[in-house]
């Protein structure tokens, strides 16, 4: 590999260089769709180098899913990261359901009623070294701090073709500072084993695009999971 | 069972603490026309959810996504709490409609959506207790329901019209969704090893008045936690 990783000085002294970052974070995807599933696990896959979980087909990984280099499911030997927050985005793929307990809105919008499915049936486990657990809370616990506030007069969807209005939804708030930040930062060290596993408490999200009453679930969802905090990259 | 203590060969004795972050949670669930009286923290998964009142979909059994408590109505003998803040989520468990809805009813909050003058009704009757240790009765924490900042929930942008011809819609959240919307205890709560916990959710004046929805709350105490080590 061509890196620096230690420089020995005349004098004996043994230096390791590094390049810490805290202008960009981590992040990975996965896609949740109606029905049920066991677990869909982000950073299990780098650029490029496999499918997004939960995607159709599935959809091979680009740049926008994530940008975690090498196989997946663990930190390259050449990185370290500290981590003090994780922001989870969600965005609305393909059309809404026109069936859903409000109407449909314009993706990559997220529908109300399905935002509040989504936190009230996800939970989100990291696991780093795959000894330990260093989260177990639902979706709603890792707010976005990014999305669109919006500030509508009379809007209209084009799904209805103007007919409806919509309500519009998103993670938490959408501003930098509603992010949520570990009281205890979680450190993973170079070539540690790291997931984020987004389990469904009752099996699925019940209902998601459909409505209480049975009408069929049917909306795809798509999770952008950053990790914010320090990062080393290679020098050299 | 964890490691807590480490004898050395010296003789010195070298104390192992892990803490971390870790919001601890529990769910209940209530109906409308009841005095509420609930408590949270009370069970782990696999047991009933506490329940008040008539619920669609009637008794349930607890899921990861309703608490990570480990053992009922206390913290687990290899572990303590630190809380510094408490916050919620509220999902209805039914929809709200207009009272005088014309033929086909006016839908105002469809679940999981809890109307704001629902949650307004909480505010305004239900008070919230942090009970900690056997027999005890003075609350380590005790404030109305609208003293509590919702933190984590959905927040929502409507259209800036009706959501369809005739159609109205309602959403009420407990002040700004925002990691920043919980009020910070500056004096932490310790909850020591074994030690008796429980969260009292009670309507102080019988039934919530005006509350037309079934309500399913998710209580978080947030702060850091001390987990076996090994």
């Amino acid at each position: 590999m061509a890196q620096l990783w230690k420089i020995r000085l005349p004098d004996g002294r043994v230096l390791t260089p590094g390049d810490w970052t805290s202008s960009e974070p981590l992040y990975s995807t996965v896609e949740i769709g109606a029905g049920p599933f066991p677990v869909l696990t982000a950073f299990s896959y780098g650029i490029g180098g496999g499918a997004v979980p939960g995607s159709p087909g599935p959809r091979r990984s680009t740049l926008a899913d994530t940008n975690l280099q090498g196989e997946g499911a663990r930190l390259p030997e050449n990185e370290e990261l500290i981590a003090y927050s994780l922001n989870i985005e969600a965005f609305l793929i393909g059309p809404d359901a026109a069936d859903n307990e409000l109407p449909a809105v314009d993706p990559p919008d997220a529908n109300l009623v399905d935002m509040l499915r989504l936190q009230r049936d996800l939970l989100v486990i990291t696991r780093i070294a795959f000894v330990k657990e260093y989260t177990r809370a639902p979706l709603s616990m890792f707010p976005a701090s990014t999305g669109v506030v919006q500030y509508n007069s009379a809007a209209r969807t084009q799904v209805s073709a103007g007919v409806d209005g919509y309500v519009a939804s998103n993670n938490g708030g959408a501003s930098v500072c509603d992010g949520r930040q570990f009281a205890s930062p979680l450190y993973i060290a170079g070539g540690e084993s790291l997931a984020v596993d987004i389990r469904p408490g009752p099996g699925s999200v019940t209902n998601l695009g459909g409505t209480e009453t049975g009408l069929p679930a049917d909306s795809r969802y798509r999770l952008r999971l950053y990790f914010e905090g320090y990062r080393r990259r290679p020098v050299a | 069972m964890a490691i807590k203590k480490v004898h050395l060969p010296d003789g010195s004795e070298v104390v192992i603490d892990e803490w971390l972050h870790w919001p601890q949670f529990s769910t209940i669930e209530f109906g409308a026309g009841i005095p509420l009286h609930l408590r949270a923290f009370t069970y782990v998964q696999g047991q009933n959810i506490p329940q008040q009142g008539v619920i669609p979909g009637g008794p349930r059994i607890a899921n990861e996504v309703d608490t990570n408590q480990v053992s009922r109505t206390r913290m687990n003998h290899d572990e303590a709490y630190l809380a510094y803040s408490i916050t919620y989520e509220n999902f209805a468990l039914s929809d709200d409609t207009i009272p005088d809805a014309s033929p086909g009813g006016i839908l105002v909050a469809p679940a999981p959506v809890l109307s704001s003058q629902n949650l307004r009704r909480l505010d305004r009757d239900v008070v919230v207790s942090l009970i900690i240790g056997a027999g005890i009765r003075k609350p380590q924490f005790s404030a109305p329901f609208s003293w509590i900042g919702q933190s984590a929930g959905a927040p929502a942008w409507a259209s800036g019209d009706a959501i369809a011809a005739a159609t109205a819609f309602s959403y009420g959240t407990g002040g700004d969704i925002t990691a920043k919307n919980q009020r910070r205890w500056n004096l932490p709560v310790f909850i020591q090893s074994d030690r008796v916990m429980f969260l009292r959710i009670r309507s102080e004046q019988g039934a919530i008045l005006g509350l037309t929805q079934a309500v399913r709350q998710r209580w978080y105490l947030d702060g850091l936690k001390r987990r076996p080590v090994a």
